[in-house]
């Protein structure tokens, strides 16, 4: 009994340290300017960041905790608090998790391989920046996780075909498969529905200030910086690797065999991907009018009458605990804006920034990506951007900055700290492939983040102003 | 009677499955190969289990895949699996997810026994835990860390026997039964003497005392066990030592020798912040530690009352 109270106690103790820190906070004197319940939820907010670096227990229950926490210190009144948890945003991220997880359902990698080495020929080199362009592009719009899934077994085919012809592993395997990491972790700031990152800061703009962006008035702004990245993102993974000049003629051969054997597509594959492109179309043509959510709610309903997806589908390849996470983020990002905390952190900083004179420009820019670095490096993507997209519009506010510029260098700075095979689910994914070596994602990280910051700041001094 | 043996990291030790392996063919036993896979952030988890299903459709061998098949080529090697007429193995069900909430590949042994290759991802000690939670093992197979704290949680808190297996003692021989007078010294002794039986190993007996007045009484109490092994026809000797347990089995024990102890009297919230005289002993002496934990009421003790 003593015992498993013990184990329990010791595997849940990130939580009470968490609790006790909360506490600790409480008893603190309040900081000039602050407001008693922007302290308190300060307080959660730290609270979270521990639950979330530490994962003591299930995500999910660290979103209904905030929910708790919030309802506890009246940050909210109930009814307001039930309101933060659901948005058009949310709506967005469960319709595009849905369409994704249809994707996936559909055997169209082999295909897609096919078709991409038909594009690129046989030499290495191209294929690999054949997957980097079909990542960065297919992510853009799918999602990191969805095109890493896909791409991963088409990669791993290639290399698996090379190695039954030359009977040794092929030198440019861990090239290509960080093609796949690299293309997908950091291209998802290209649309809307490329991460939930995006759609948290379009719910918080919408919300918190009078900023309306929809979704072809997103793709005007992050597009551009994408396909200026993809090259740049090809020499990254191509210097970081050395291989020999090869080509992938007699594996292309023997898949075009196993191609050829497999049946043709059928009219459910071509009913998911006019589905799809639909839905992108509805997204880019009326999401001022309809919102987000709703136009991904029609494309998921139709490929349910459809009989292209199932609810056995949705709630296999969906993952849900992470959905509720984000519902809890948000609503603790609206907390911090309206218990005065955004304000108070937002003041501290612009004072920060007037002692050195940097209230504008590049050098506000590059605060604010370093910090978007540095929380997500800690608590993913999303995370950061759901902890600091209500400071960042306030400090917009006090320093009369663009709110759509310091949002957009939150998004894509956030999306830049891939360091680790933990940093976002692409790296994962690949890692988990087991034929890359964890240390390989800071030799290549480090010089794909400095290329994504470095255009950043390029696009937002020169490029964004001008829309 | 079943048996789990867990393995972790890519590089796992075979010495401990071989151990296992021959445990399990001597005592006709159900064995269960666990292998824990590094943790994944709860974040990414669900969308690498679809990667993962996706590289399965695709017939591309995952690394813990790559695991349990090197560990299926060990039983195959040791002819612990039953085989058809074609050669083929004789299979139950491939590799399914969600089988008490882990990944399974289930087949049968020579006689009969159920053989269960297991996949789960996470914490180790946390993982065997949920294992031994759902499925009633005899004994758990351990392969000794070289940290400490692993060690010290392993023998803490996993709730069934234990056999931490060191790295130079991959052989036993012999049972170094530790004995004193205490009810789980009994279920030690008496779970050392049926699978003793079993495995047709002899027990040494080490009895230890602080005081010299107490020697003889020890003496009385190791005669008695002699009187047990013999009546169940396994040979045995005894030793009695004035001092602490800790130095006497270090004196006593070499690689030959499996060293039998009961779980540690000891609080267990003491034992937590200070360890005990299990992970002491598992950490000093260069032989392979039995931790019985599970109480076998008293029979032993009837049998030890009763005149020879």
């Amino acid at each position: 009994m003593l015992r498993t109270l013990l184990f329990e106690i010791e595997k849940r103790i990130w939580l009470l340290v968490g609790f006790v820190c909360v506490l600790i906070i409480q008893w603190l004197p309040t900081p000039a300017g602050l407001t008693f319940q922007g302290k308190q939820m300060l307080a959660i907010v730290f609270f979270a960041i521990i639950l979330y670096v530490t994962e003591p227990i299930p995500l999910p229950g660290v979103a209904t905790l905030i929910v708790v926490l919030q309802a506890l210190y009246r940050i909210e009144t109930p009814q307001e608090l039930a309101r933060s948890l659901m948005s058009d945003s949310l709506l967005f991220i469960i319709s595009t998790l849905m369409l994704a997880a249809a994707v996936i359902k559909q055997n169209l990698d082999q295909r897609m391989l096919w078709f991409l080495l038909n594009f690129t020929g046989p030499n290495i080199s191209a294929v690999i920046l054949g997957f980097v362009t079909v990542c960065a592009l297919l992510t853009s719009f799918l999602g990191e996780s969805a095109t890493a899934s896909i791409m991963l077994p088409v990669a791993l085919v290639l290399v698996q075909l090379f190695s039954e012809r030359s009977r040794e592993a092929p030198r440019f395997s861990p090239a290509l498969l960080f093609s796949i990491a690299c293309g997908c972790a950091f291209s998802g700031f290209g649309t809307p529905s490329g991460g939930a990152r995006n759609a948290i800061m379009m719910d918080y703009w919408q919300r918190l200030s009078t900023v309306r962006m929809s979704y072809l008035h997103w793709i005007q702004y992050a597009y551009p910086l994408l396909l200026v990245q993809l090259p740049l993102l090809y020499f990254a993974v191509r210097s970081s690797f050395r291989y020999q000049e090869t080509d992938v003629f007699e594996p292309m051969v023997l898949l075009r065999r196993k191609v050829r054997e497999m049946e043709r597509l059928n009219a459910r594959d071509y009913l998911t991907i006019g589905v799809l492109i639909l839905t992108i179309l509805i997204w880019m043509t009326s999401s001022a009018t309809w919102g987000l959510g709703i136009p991904g709610i029609v494309g998921v309903s139709l490929m349910m009458i459809f009989g292209i997806l199932d609810w056995e589908d949705v709630n296999h390849r969906v993952n849900w605990g992470v959905v509720m996470l984000y519902a809890g983020s948000v609503s603790m990002g609206v907390g911090v804006y309206i218990s005065g905390a955004a304000d108070w952190l937002g003041a501290w900083l612009t004072n920060f920034l007037a002692r050195t004179g940097f209230t504008h420009g590049t050098v506000l820019h590059f605060c604010i990506g370093l910090i978007a670095m540095a929380m997500s490096s800690l608590v993913g993507t999303a995370g950061a951007v759901a902890i600091l997209g209500p400071v960042v519009l306030r400090l917009s506010a006090l320093t009369q900055n663009n709110p759509i510029i310091l949002g957009m260098i939150l998004v894509i700075t956030a999306a830049a700290a891939n360091f680790t095979p933990m940093s976002s689910p692409a790296c994962t994914i690949v890692y988990g492939s087991g034929r890359v070596r964890a240390r390989d994602y800071l030799r290549v990280g480090w010089k794909m983040s400095l290329i994504s910051f470095g255009l950043v700041l390029v696009f937002a001094r020169y490029i964004w102003p001008r829309f | 009677m079943k048996l789990l043996v867990c393995i972790g990291g890519e590089v796992f030790s075979t010495a401990t499955v071989r151990l296992a392996v021959e445990f399990a063919a001597r005592l006709q036993a159900d064995l269960s190969i666990l292998y824990v896979g590094s943790p994944i952030t709860q974040f990414h988890q669900k969308e690498v289990q679809l990667a993962k299903e996706k590289l399965a459709q695709w017939m591309i061998e995952t690394p813990e895949m790559k695991v349990l098949n090197s560990a299926l080529d060990i039983l195959r090697e040791m002819n612990f699996l039953k085989l058809d007429n074609q050669g083929q193995l004789n299979i139950r069900h491939g590799f399914k997810p969600e089988i008490s909430g882990a990944f399974e590949f289930h087949l049968y042994g020579s006689l009969g026994q159920n053989v269960r290759f297991r996949y789960r991802e996470g914490e180790i000690v946390d993982n065997i835990r949920k294992e031994t939670e759902q499925v009633h093992y005899d004994l758990v197979f351990v392969g000794a860390s070289q940290k400490r704290r692993l060690v010290h949680r392993i023998l803490q808190f996993v709730p069934s026997n234990t056999m931490m297996i060191k790295k130079g003692a991959t052989h036993p021989e012999k049972f170094l039964l530790c004995v004193k007078r205490s009810k789980s010294s009994r279920s030690a002794a008496w779970f050392t003497i049926q699978i003793a039986q079993l495995l047709s190993m002899p027990i040494e007996i080490l009895a230890t005392t602080r005081f010299p007045a107490k020697v003889a009484r020890l003496k009385v109490m190791t005669d008695r066990y002699m009187k047990v092994c013999e009546r169940y026809q396994i040979p045995s000797s005894s030793y009695v030592r004035v001092g602490g347990l800790e130095d006497a089995v270090m004196q006593v024990a070499t690689p030959l020798h499996l060293v039998v102890m009961g779980p540690s009297r000891v609080n267990e919230l003491m034992q937590y912040f200070f360890g005990s005289l299990p992970v002491k002993i598992s950490q000093k002496v260069n032989a392979s530690i039995l931790l019985v934990k599970e109480e076998r009421k008293e029979e032993l003790k009837n049998l030890l009352q009763r005149p020879a």
